[in-house]
């Protein structure tokens, strides 16, 4: 089952952000509530968390990219 | 109790959360941020509840997740003849100093039982300076498209956030009275031309970092509706209390 991971819901009302850097790659096992992107906005460091167990299938993102809320960003296979 | 409503939403409450404070003193940033990140820890794992840390560091230069270097403006060579390090941060926000004379408060929270967002948490945050500094007679509030808190186009306060789990770090350093020549090491917060000044340069230097602690919990109180009370040494995590915290 593929499994999305969106930006989070409480980052909005930031005018702009950006994925930092990724802290896991494609290929690796992930666990529920692990951490696997860092995102910044407007003084504010927002850490992005895998919703399920899983493998990470694909990166829709890229690092530095700009980023909005509920854009799915990657993709978990569980 | 005033709630301002754009900063609140949505989230309307019907209790008062009770946190816990605990003041680490004069301490060394990185003992510091390994004790915030252990409370992190045991605040999304269930181990204790919301808290609040307070301390005062040593002199250090921090950079946050969107620090640029070229906005450290000392060489490394007159950084360290002042005693000042530079240690990079997981949170948000540019290029920030700490140092004697001034507070750095870090609420250790789950935001979202008090805020809808992390923005509004900011501005929540924001919103507890300028009540403190109004205490104080002094006005003080916002810039648009700036963070921190600003009086007379100077800044005051900063303010820079990290949230992992849904959990605060970080938060807000209120200059009372910092060797103001240290700031010259940096562009603050990124912001080329912006100047910083403190309660004593605003004419209240009478003010005590036990003091500024103890208004601010009341402004904090007020602000995000909840009540704070210091945390029992007996019931302290371990290894986070220290005695000699300033009281």
């Amino acid at each position: 089952m593929k499994i999305e991971i969106t930006v989070p819901e409480f980052a909005e009302g930031a005018k702009s952000i950006k994925l930092r850097q990724w802290l896991v790659g494609v290929g690796d096992a992930v666990r529920e509530g692990d951490e696997i992107a860092e995102a910044t906005t407007d003084k504010i460091a927002v850490y992005i968390e895998a919703p399920a167990d899983g493998t990470v299938a694909m990166f829709l993102a890229q690092e530095g990219d700009t980023i909005e809320v509920g854009q799915v960003i990657a993709i978990i296979e569980a | 109790m005033f709630r301002d409503p754009s900063l609140f939403g949505r989230k309307g409450r019907l209790m008062k959360e009770c946190i816990h404070w605990l003041d680490l003193g004069l301490i060394g940033y990185d003992e510091a941020f390994s004790l915030q990140r252990r409370l992190h820890e045991g605040c999304w794992k269930g181990t204790h509840g919301d808290a609040v840390l307070f301390q005062e560091n040593q002199p250090v230069i921090t950079l946050g997740r969107s620090g640029r270097e070229e906005h450290l403006l000392w060489t490394p060579e007159r950084l360290e003849a002042a005693g000042i390090e530079v240690r990079e941060v997981g949170r948000g926000g540019d290029v920030t100093y700490h140092g004697l004379g001034q507070i750095v408060i870090s609420p250790i929270l789950h935001f979202r039982r008090y805020v809808s967002t992390a923005l509004d948490y900011l501005r929540a945050l924001e919103e507890t300076v300028i009540r403190l500094l109004a205490g104080y007679g002094l006005a003080a509030g916002r810039i648009e498209g700036k963070t921190g808190v600003w009086a007379g186009g100077l800044k005051v306060a900063a303010a820079g956030v990290a949230v992992s789990h849904g959990i605060t770090m970080h938060g807000l350093a209120v200059n009372i009275r910092p060797d103001m020549e240290h700031f010259s090491a940096i562009v603050p917060c990124g912001l080329r031309g912006m100047g910083v000044t403190s309660l004593k340069l605003l004419g209240r230097g009478d003010l005590s970092y036990a003091r500024v602690r103890d208004d601010w919990l009341a402004a904090f109180e007020s602000v995000f509706g909840l009540s704070a009370v210091e945390w029992d040494p007996k019931t302290a995590p371990a290894g986070t209390y220290t005695p000699t915290g300033k009281g």
